[in-house]
């Protein structure tokens, strides 16, 4: 028993249950007060309504409660790191007590707001992604010092590679980490401007119609810009009697909120990504305010999404995904391994991976057969025309309009995305390119392939094509693996000679 | 465990299995777990439209439609629809695949590779019981379709299956 509790014997001790950082009652003292709210709500409105007594009898419980709640919440509180797994221990009235095996967790996250930075403590979240369905975290302890949670996950991934730490060996990191690819400012900067976000604009533009004018802040209306440039200026006047003018003023307000909207929001998000390869995975740091620091392990990822959009593609950057079993985080399911890389980098994060090199041939992909847009277009011209012809009898000019624009707009995009899709064998990885504003490239080892589905709908039937669905592991359900409108008899060849399995 | 019985040509006979080449059927006693799942969804159904009829549109011009067109669709899916899934229904178990074909009008072909395969059931319901068959169903970890479901066995092929699909199991990410 040389093992990892015998390594660090004041902290990580075998069957030592541990508490959390005592000042974790401080900092969840910010979820306490939004929690309060309600009830401060339901005070002021008592109090207004006249009822002082039952307002103060609520604010005092609700001050109580907040005061008490951490500290009984942090004396039920306990996890215990054995030889192989970590108990954890929660719950007051209904005790819970989950035990986590070392060798199901897959990630160990660790996660720092701006008070947990300011304090040295971590929030540690253990993924054993196992739990199909399951929108929480398995295991999450928030929140130990930052020492300690490192010394945790070193432990956890010591336990995994089957390292053993040497006992006076504590201090010195056991992983030898090598940088894989790292954002600058000036990255940052650049991945802020690309995520630029038209829907927002949309909003803000809908917003502006709508509620912009009461709320006297319509930056398509000229009173908003005179008040802005001060009245009376005879030049302010004539520019604004000009309507192209404030639609112009108004489209660049808009776009420029959408710019810093993007900006903001990168930089809070990636601010000092770096991406680094240890031993069993990769490790991704960033953030400006909450760090958040992520391992993944290799043998985990399921598949490899390289995604561009279309000013990105220009500039020749690409973002690059992994699907894992583990989510990254409660939004997103793929892991972001480079918000904004060029060719060469994600080169090098490929190559870091130990993955063979992508195949960046553009030759030879297999693209889909015309039933795509016949299938469709067979289903949508006689819902156009239709749509027409009751605009037309009816007379109704913008209705025909607005049809015809939805038709053309549907129909161009699905132009667009036939033109793009198209799969690709690359030796043991098969490769699916679809999307054709934000393009999409998969890349799906053959061994992390769980099941193939052959789809013919009635219409897939008439034009002799199927479908081919890919059932991979992770990610999220609502997003699936496919291959589209291929040659039927190509598809079963296709599967079999992608499972291995000549029937 | 085809069905010997018939020496009618398949293009007559229209209990006769219509699958790809190599695909074995699934017992004919599943056409009677399933009649009898339609009769249970459908017998409610037609008892709603006869007490609609009866008692809400006792006044309407056209009374005793309702009850008769779902009445007469209630009929159909039962006696028809059994045969038609069941016929189209089939399995083949290969040395390192589990294949499964069903459905014409939207049809779907499964593969799954034994190795991939998490764990396993043998489903037995009421019905399955009453009618001798069992359901293998197979779990994966894939987020799209990680549960492939084949009903109808033979409760014995279906162990059977079971345990050479488990020798075949083992986990490839630690």
């Amino acid at each position: 028993m040389t093992g990892v509790g015998g390594t660090s014997t004041d902290l990580l001790a075998v069957g030592e249950p541990q508490r959390l950082h005592p000042l974790t009652m401080v900092t969840r003292l910010g979820d306490v007060l939004r929690k309060a709210w309600g009830a401060a709500a339901g005070a002021a409105y008592l109090a207004y309504s006249g009822k002082w007594w039952i307002a103060g009898l609520l604010v005092a419980a609700v001050v109580v409660g907040s005061a008490l709640r951490p500290l009984i919440q942090w004396l039920s509180f306990t996890y215990r790191v054995g030889e192989d797994g970590i108990e954890i221990a929660s719950g007051i009235l209904s005790r819970n007590h989950r035990t986590i095996p070392f060798d199901r967790v897959q990630d160990v996250n660790l996660e720092q707001n701006p008070l947990h930075r300011l304090l040295a403590m971590a929030k540690v979240k253990l993924e054993t992604g196992g739990s199909a369905g399951g929108r929480e975290e398995d295991g999450i302890i928030d929140s130990i010092r930052l020492a300690d949670a490192g010394r945790l996950r070193d432990a956890i991934r010591a336990h995994r590679t089957g390292v053993r730490i040497p006992v006076a060996d504590t201090e010195t990191p056991i992983q030898q980490t090598a940088s894989v690819y790292a954002m600058d400012h000036r990255r940052v900067l650049l991945a802020g401007l690309f995520n630029f976000s038209l829907a927002v604009i949309g909003v803000l533009f809908g917003a502006a119609q709508t509620v912009g004018d009461l709320a006297g802040i319509n930056p398509f209306a000229a009173t908003f810009w005179r008040e802005l440039a001060g009245t009376g200026a005879p030049l302010v006047d004539l520019v604004l009697a000009n309507r192209v003018f404030t639609a112009i003023a108004g489209l660049a307000s808009l776009v420029l909120v959408g710019l810093a909207t993007g900006l903001v929001q990168t930089a809070l998000r990636d601010y000092g990504f770096t991406l680094e390869r240890t031993e069993s995975g990769l490790r991704r740091r960033r953030g400006l305010l909450t760090l958040t620091d992520v391992v993944l392990p290799l043998k985990r990822v399921q598949a490899m999404i390289l995604a561009t959009g279309p000013i990105r593609r220009r500039f020749g950057y690409a973002e690059l995904k992994l699907q894992s079993l583990a989510r990254d985080s409660a939004n997103a399911s793929d892991h972001v391994v480079a918000p904004l890389a060029t060719a060469r980098e994600v080169d090098t994060i490929v190559d870091a991976m130990g993955w063979r090199p992508l195949d960046r041939d553009e030759d030879g992909w297999h693209r889909p057969t015309l039933a795509y847009l016949a299938g469709f277009l067979l289903l949508g011209l006689p819902l156009t025309a239709l749509g027409l012809a009751t605009a037309v009898i009816q007379d109704n000019v913008a209705m025909a309009g607005v049809i015809a624009a939805v038709a053309t707009i549907f129909t161009g995009s699905r132009l667009a995305s036939y033109l793009h899709h198209g799969h690709k064998r690359d030796g043991d990885r098969v490769m699916v390119r679809s999307g054709a504003w934000r393009q999409r490239r998969l890349v799906l080892p053959l061994d992390r392939i769980q099941s193939i589905d052959l789809h013919r709908s009635p219409l897939d039937r008439l034009f002799g094509v199927g479908s081919m669905l890919f059932g991979v592991a992770g990610g999220r359900g609502l997003r699936r693996h496919a291959i589209h409108a291929i040659p039927y008899r190509d598809a079963l060849a296709l599967r079999a000679a992608l499972v291995g399995d000549p029937e | 465990m085809t069905d010997t019985v018939a020496p009618l040509p398949a293009a007559i006979d229209g209990d006769a299995p219509r699958l790809p080449a190599g695909m074995h059927p699934v017992l004919p006693a599943y056409r009677w777990v399933l009649r009898v799942q339609l009769l249970l969804t459908w017998l409610p159904l037609t008892i709603a439209a006869l007490a609609v009829d009866n008692f809400v549109l006792v006044e309407a011009p056209l009374r005793g439609v309702l009850s008769v067109v779902v009445g007469f669709v209630a009929l159909a899916v039962v006696t028809l629809v059994p045969r038609r899934i069941h016929r189209r229904l089939g399995y083949r178990l290969s040395a390192h695949t589990l294949r499964i074909v069903r459905g014409w009008l939207f049809h779907t072909d499964t593969l799954v590779p034994l190795v991939r395969v998490q764990h396993l059931d043998v489903a037995r319901g009421p019905l399955d019981k009453l009618f001798g068959t069992a359901s293998l169903v197979v779990h994966t970890a894939g987020t799209h379709n990680s549960i492939v479901t084949l009903p109808g066995l033979a409760p014995d092929t279906a162990d059977a299956m079971r345990s050479a699909i488990r020798t075949e199991i083992r986990t490839d990410w630690q």
